[in-house]
């Protein structure tokens, strides 16, 4: 489209905006070294660049067969579900033996989906309910949302193929709640996914009915801030006047209206001349076409951590227990009802397929973040991304020896290219408290950490 | 036994004289799943239930209970044949397992010494009976109960029990504030604003608990939710309020910009006539009504009188004006015109030409009118007709002579806020929300714009948001809805959606909670349209219908399924439903009905002749055929519980179990492979499931499951008949652990109507009841909610009926905190 400007482009699309970004998907980014426009920003003033993350979830669990190299150290080898990472080895380590002992029973009986889910970014153990009193622990994700989220328009980004179920209970008495969110702000906080393209742009880069003219979005803007201050009044005054439970609620929602004021400012603070209109057309909607559908949404995260939106999201391939079919690679049968393998060599090839699909898809990501220039380095390389499942062995839902790989050296703090082994029962958790440390966070643990694991950090 | 419904009239008031302590167990009977099939495994949960008093009220005793063997016998006779009769059996033969710390199956039978706590408890009772009559319980390896105990045990249990007044307990509980759903807020816009909204399909998901996505404890609130609240606010708010300031108009046409005439010449930024002429430019104008026409003019002036300039609407003059001024100081003329919507033409004339060249004056000879600017502006007054309806509606009042702005915001405040808060609003309320209308006029906006931001606000705020009812003693004492909140509640169960005027105005007079005109409202409730909503929102929840979108059967299998079919299907069960409700037919005929509602789709899909069937829509059928009669014969169950590739007799079972029976099997062992997964469906996983049975920790819970789900054998992944599988033919024979024994859907259905009608009853009571008020079931409920399924049962009620009773009863009407 070189010969139309962007701006009728996106006019024609129906997305004229005035965004805060560079030039985007053409390679370069906020950080990128002579870029003008970041010199307003905080953080680069150091040469550093911020540590991005982002966490990968995948239901299930893995056929670990086809995941665990033999060797351990630099000398790994790659089995097939890491196959499509080829290009990338030197870029990843695979952790084996991390425990997530949130997600063992430990006296409530069944229900590994669910919990392994809620447990994968928390190592908290979700509390058995199928409705009151929902308990799990907050996420790292959140946490390092909540200690560098001020920093950028939206604290945290939540993006998931599928959207919460909403009937029955999913997991043996156990919420939908818990096994349809891995991100928690608080323990009992899940925050909900975005799983349409279309509306994570618009929650990123304004939406449609910003189109208006500069002075009717102005007064939208004003108008939604005196709302938003009565609301906030009202809010306050109503939950003096209530029971606890009800304060509870309350406080979810004035929490809500304390986010939703900052980013108003941040949009703001953030209005960007026109010439920093990407060429990034905003989606129509979901693709029915489950690749297709989870490339959009990379691209747009990919948008999201260039344009220095946001520093740290989730991401679910599915809903944990999620019994989808991937006709689309051959496999008829449903996810879950197939990961009851049984030892059934067939059943065991088919979810190393899967597991082999999610990579591939993955790897679409990678190459986004790696397509961007960051100085000397790409945004890939200046992110830590956590990718596993919350399950190992699907047919045992065994929660130790998880899959469990990061990507990244998160701007030159963590190793890369290594398999490092590390003792049986070594929370996963360790792991985050490693990421909370590097980010500069002060926390003492997350669930049930017991210290970091200083072998996955550069020395 | 005198029967004292114990309500002190009014609201927010202590109950009775003479309340007494009584200890009752404050666990939630939600965790305490009895796990008998399989016995021998840690405890569920490891807590220890609290023993705590609780308020109660009076002999409180809901009628039609002290009937049967019961009567007769004073409180104090059952209290003593329980003491020493029946409690010591179980002390005897149960105790061992289910006491102490952490008890088996988290079932502790030492707190239930007192008969009162087994009385509170019945529902629980209920299903320790049950395993102790399939002979489960006590299971092989542990102490013996005798034959004689275990028939004293069942005869108390099963026959006794259920026949003793609920007792001296209030059967109130806490009701945390409920958000709207996606689905009652959606319906409040229309019956508030008269708008239909489509939420766009981003709008956060409501989580479900209980099997509701409307309980208060899991509705939750995300910054994105409360995003798209705004945003929808917004939306909602400019399609019900018309702000004329959207269609005004600031058009400015310079004079060089009129098309030149014979003797008109544009010059900078104006345009001279020299001769008599018309300068015209074509304007859109957006909608009828009064603009305002300024022009900037001056002339040449010569002779006798100034220039004069007239003004053209169409082709007709309309107005005229002496152009005194002159190039030195140009003057602005003013017209105001009504204009026609549309293109327009419009302009300016030069009318006295004067021309004298002999005058010695030179400029004296030669008159000529010079035009600027022309701007219009408007539209002010337009023609109320132009408004939508939604606007006419909400602007109960607008300015005029006699009302000022403010006055007038004041009174639609009074009417709207009131109807969207679902009560009257506090001075104070209303203060604030007018405050935002002060800020909003005085920045200059319109009257209109105004009255937008206040609408905005109340529908982000969390009175609009949340059903709150007013805050309980928190020493436990139970209260009383208020009239407004128990109008709120009864319109949000029966309609998803907002009190009508009707309701409001009963409850402003109090008369609303008055036992007959609440009866006389629920029933027009529940025959008003909007009484759909039961079976749109109720229904499709209870039978878990949205499910079916995640199924996707496989294509190449099944190359029938498709998208419309699969809303065919979920459509021909509402419909059911739908028919039974409205007709106030008995809820057998759920089970047993030989009608049901076919498209042609559906009809080809079943097989059953399309001739009575027209091309489109659905049509009640009278089915003949022995295959397709009954809820558990329709596409959409039997599909939902379906693999992708094939049936699953197990998912089949667990459904009918858990959503028609009230009889959720508990989860398999940790670590015992699902037993589907184990094999492919083929003739011998009958066999070899039978063989799995063996195993005493499946066997309890399979029995039942695989019965059912094998009765339904004769329908695959997508609910189409066949007779055989993979080339085997199929038996569809299952008893239940009665020994009832059946052979297909038909005889599965009509067994569960003769021999566990009870159940199916009791289990729909529930699911009403939870969606009712919008918290899982307490044990205070058991009594309530048994007392209404036995009543069912026995009076054969309808739907109607159930939510009739449900409205009346005290978990619905009362709160107490925890």
């Amino acid at each position: 489209m070189t010969n139309i400007s962007r701006r009728t482009a996106l006019r024609g699309l129906g997305t004229l905006v005035a965004l805060p970004w560079m030039e985007a998907m053409t390679g370069r980014s906020l950080f990128a070294a002579g870029n003008s426009l970041a010199n307003g920003l905080r953080h680069v003033s150091t040469g550093n660049s911020p540590l991005r993350t982002a966490f990968f979830y995948v239901p299930n669990g893995m056929h670990m067969t086809d995941w665990t190299p033999e060797k351990t150290g630099a000398d790994f080898e790659l089995k097939s579900i890491l196959h499509p990472l080829e290009d990338f080895r030197s870029k990843i380590n695979i952790l084996s033996g991390l425990t997530l002992n949130g997600a063992r029973a430990l006296g409530d009986g069944p229900g590994d989906h669910a919990r392994s889910g809620a447990a994968f970014l928390t190592g908290a153990h979700p509390k058995k309910t199928d409705g009151a009193g929902i308990h799990n622990g907050p996420s790292i994700d959140q946490l390092l949302a909540e200690h560098m989220g001020n920093e950028t328009r939206l604290p945290s980004l939540e993006v998931g193929m599928e959207s919460s179920a909403t009937s029955g209970n999913c997991d043996s008495g156990y919420s939908c709640v818990y096994s349809s969110n891995i991100s928690w702000r608080t323990a009992t906080t899940p925050v909900a996914k975005d799983f349409d393209p279309a509306s994570l742009f618009d929650r990123l880069f304004g939406s449609a009915d910003e189109l208006e003219s500069k002075q009717a979005s102005a007064q939208r803007r004003k108008n939604r801030k005196s709302v938003l201050d009565y609301v906030r009044d009202e809010t306050k005054i109503l939950h003096q006047h209530l029971g606890s439970a009800d304060r509870n609620k309350l406080d979810e929602y004035l929490y809500s209206i304390r986010e939703v004021e900052s980013r108003l400012l941040g949009t703001d603070k953030l209005d960007r001349p026109e010439e920093d209109v990407p060429d990034y057309p905003r989606p129509a909607g979901v693709p029915r076409d489950y690749a297709e559908h989870m490339k959009l949404l990379a691209d747009i995260m990919t948008l999201a951590f260039q344009t220095d939106s946001t520093r740290t999201m989730s991401f679910m391939f599915a809903n944990e227990g999620s019994n989808r079919s991937y006709r689309e690679i051959g496999v008829k049968h449903g996810h879950h009802e197939i990961s009851h393998h049984g030892n059934n060599e067939e059943k065991q090839k088919q979810i190393s397929q899967i597991n082999q699909f999610h990579m591939e898809l993955f790897r679409y990501f990678l190459d986004k973040l790696h397509s961007v220039q960051e100085g000397e380095s790409t945004l890939l390389d200046n992110t830590l991304i956590v990718y596993g499942s919350g399950i190992a062995d699907g047919n045992r839902h065994d929660h130790g020896g998880l899959p469990i790989m990061t990507v990244g050296s998160g701007g030159g703090r963590f190793v890369t290219g290594q398999h490092l082994e590390f003792d049986k029962e070594t929370p996963l958790t360790n792991l985050y408290m490693s990421i909370l440390d590097q980010a500069g966070s002060q926390a003492e643990s997350i669930g049930d950490s017991t210290g970091k694991l200083d072998q996955v950090l550069r020395g | 036994m005198r029967l004292v419904f114990a309500y002190d009239g009014r609201t927010r008031k202590g109950l009775l004289e003479g309340d007494v302590y009584w200890p009752i167990m404050d666990d939630t009977f939600a965790d305490r799943t009895v796990q008998t099939c399989c016995k021998k495994r840690a405890p569920y949960r490891m807590h220890r239930q609290r023993l705590q008093p609780v308020w109660i009220i009076c002999l409180f005793v809901w009628p039609g209970l002290v009937h049967g063997q019961a009567a007769g016998k004073s409180a104090s006779q059952f209290a003593d044949l329980w003491k020493n009769h029946i409690f010591p059996i179980l002390e005897n033969s149960c105790a061992d397992c289910h006491s102490g710390d952490q008890p088996d199956g988290s079932l502790d039978l030492t707190l239930y010494s007192d008969l009162q706590q087994a009385v509170a408890h019945r529902r629980e009772w209920r299903r320790i009976a049950e395993r102790v009559r399939n002979q489960e319980m006590p299971p092989p390896d542990s102490l013996e109960l005798s034959g004689d105990d275990r028939a004293k045990l069942l005869e108390f249990v099963e026959k006794t029990l259920p026949e003793i007044p609920c007792g001296h307990l209030h059967h109130a509980g806490p009701v945390t504030i409920r958000r709207l759903t996606r689905y009652e807020y959606k319906n409040t816009i229309r019956d508030l604003l008269g708008i239909e909204t489509e939420l766009p399909d981003d709008f956060p998901k409501d989580e479900a608990g209980y099997g509701f996505d409307n309980i208060g404890d899991v509705l939750s609130v995300s910054p994105l939710l409360l995003e798209k609240y705004l945003t929808a606010a917004e939306f909602i708010v400019e399609q019900t309020v018309f702000d004329p300031a959207r269609l005004r108009i600031e058009k400015t046409i310079r004079g060089d910009e009129f098309p030149p005439v014979d003797g008109s010449r544009a010059i900078e930024f104006g345009h001279v006539l020299t001769t008599r002429g018309e300068l015209i430019a074509r304007m859109e104008i957006p909608a009828d009504g009064l603009y305002e026409i300024e022009v900037q003019a001056w002339g040449d002036q010569a002779g006798d009188e100034p220039c004069e300039m007239g003004l053209i609407v169409g082709s007709k003059q309309v107005a005229k004006a002496d152009v005194k001024a002159t190039d030195d100081e140009p003057g602005i003329y003013k017209f105001t015109r009504k204009l026609r919507a549309g293109e327009n033409r419009i302009g300016l004339s030069f009318n006295n030409d004067f021309y004298d060249p002999d005058d010695p004056d030179r400029r004296q000879r030669d008159r000529n009118l010079f035009v600027g600017n022309m701007r219009i502006t408007g539209p002010s007054k337009l023609n109320p007709k132009l408004f939508p309806e939604s606007h006419r509606r909400f602007m109960v009042a607008s300015p005029d002579e006699r009302t000022t702005p403010r006055q007038a915001a004041e009174r639609i405040l009074a009417w709207q806020g009131a109807r969207a808060f679902r009560r009257k609003l506090s001075e104070h309320e209303s203060s604030r929300l007018l405050k935002l209308f002060d800020e909003t006029i005085s920045s200059g906006a319109t009257f209109e714009a105004s009255m937008q931001v206040v609408l905005q606000a109340i529908l982000v705020s969390p009175h609009f948001l949340f059903k709150i009812e007013d805050p309980v003693p928190t020493d436990g004492t139970p209260s009383r809805l208020s009239d407004f909140e128990l109008a709120t509640a009864i319109s949000f169960f029966t309609w998803s959606s907002m009190p009508d005027d009707e309701l409001f105005r009963l409850a402003a007079t109090g008369k609303l909670s008055e036992s007959k005109t609440l009866r006389e409202q629920v029933d027009r409730m529940l025959n008003d349209g909007r009484s759909r909503a039961l079976i749109d929102n109720f229904v499709e929840q209870w039978l878990q219908l949205p499910r079916l979108a995640e199924i996707d059967p496989d294509p190449e299998q099944f190359p029938g399924f498709n998208a419309e079919l699969r809303q065919s299907m979920i459509q021909e069960t509402k419909l059911l439903v739908g028919d039974i409700f409205r007709n106030d037919l008995s809820l057998k005929t759920l089970l047993t009905a030989d009608y049901s509602f076919l498209n042609r789709d559906l009809a080809e899909h079943y097989g059953v002749s399309t001739d009575r069937i027209p091309a489109e829509g659905f049509v009640k059928i009278q089915l003949d055929e022995e295959t397709r009669n009954g809820l558990l014969t329709h596409a959409s169950f039997l599909t939902m519980t379906s693999n992708p590739t094939r049936t699953s007799p197990v998912k089949r079972g667990k459904w009918v179990l858990e959503n028609l029976l009230l009889d959720p099997p508990p989860p398999a062992l940790p670590n015992v492979p699902q037993l589907e997964s184990q094999a492919e469906l083929t003739g011998s996983l009958r066999e070899r499931m039978e063989q799995h049975r063996i195993d005493p920790n499946c066997a309890g819970c399979h029995r039942k499951m695989d019965s059912i789900g094998f009765a339904l054998e004769n329908y695959d992944a997508i609910g189409k008949f066949r007779t055989e599988d993979a080339g085997l033919e199929i038996d569809s024979n299952g008893t239940f652990p009665d020994g009832s024994q059946f052979q297909g859907a038909r005889q599965l259905q009509q067994t569960i109507v003769d021999t566990c009608y009870d159940d199916f009853v009791r289990c729909l009571v529930e699911k009403l009841f939870i969606y009712a008020i919008g918290r899982g079931p307490l044990p205070t409920d058991d009594c309530v909610i048994e007392g209404i399924a036995r009543r069912a049962v026995k009076e054969d009620y309808s739907f109607k009926k159930i939510i009739v009773v449900i409205v009346e009863s005290e978990p619905f009407q009362m709160r107490a905190s925890r």
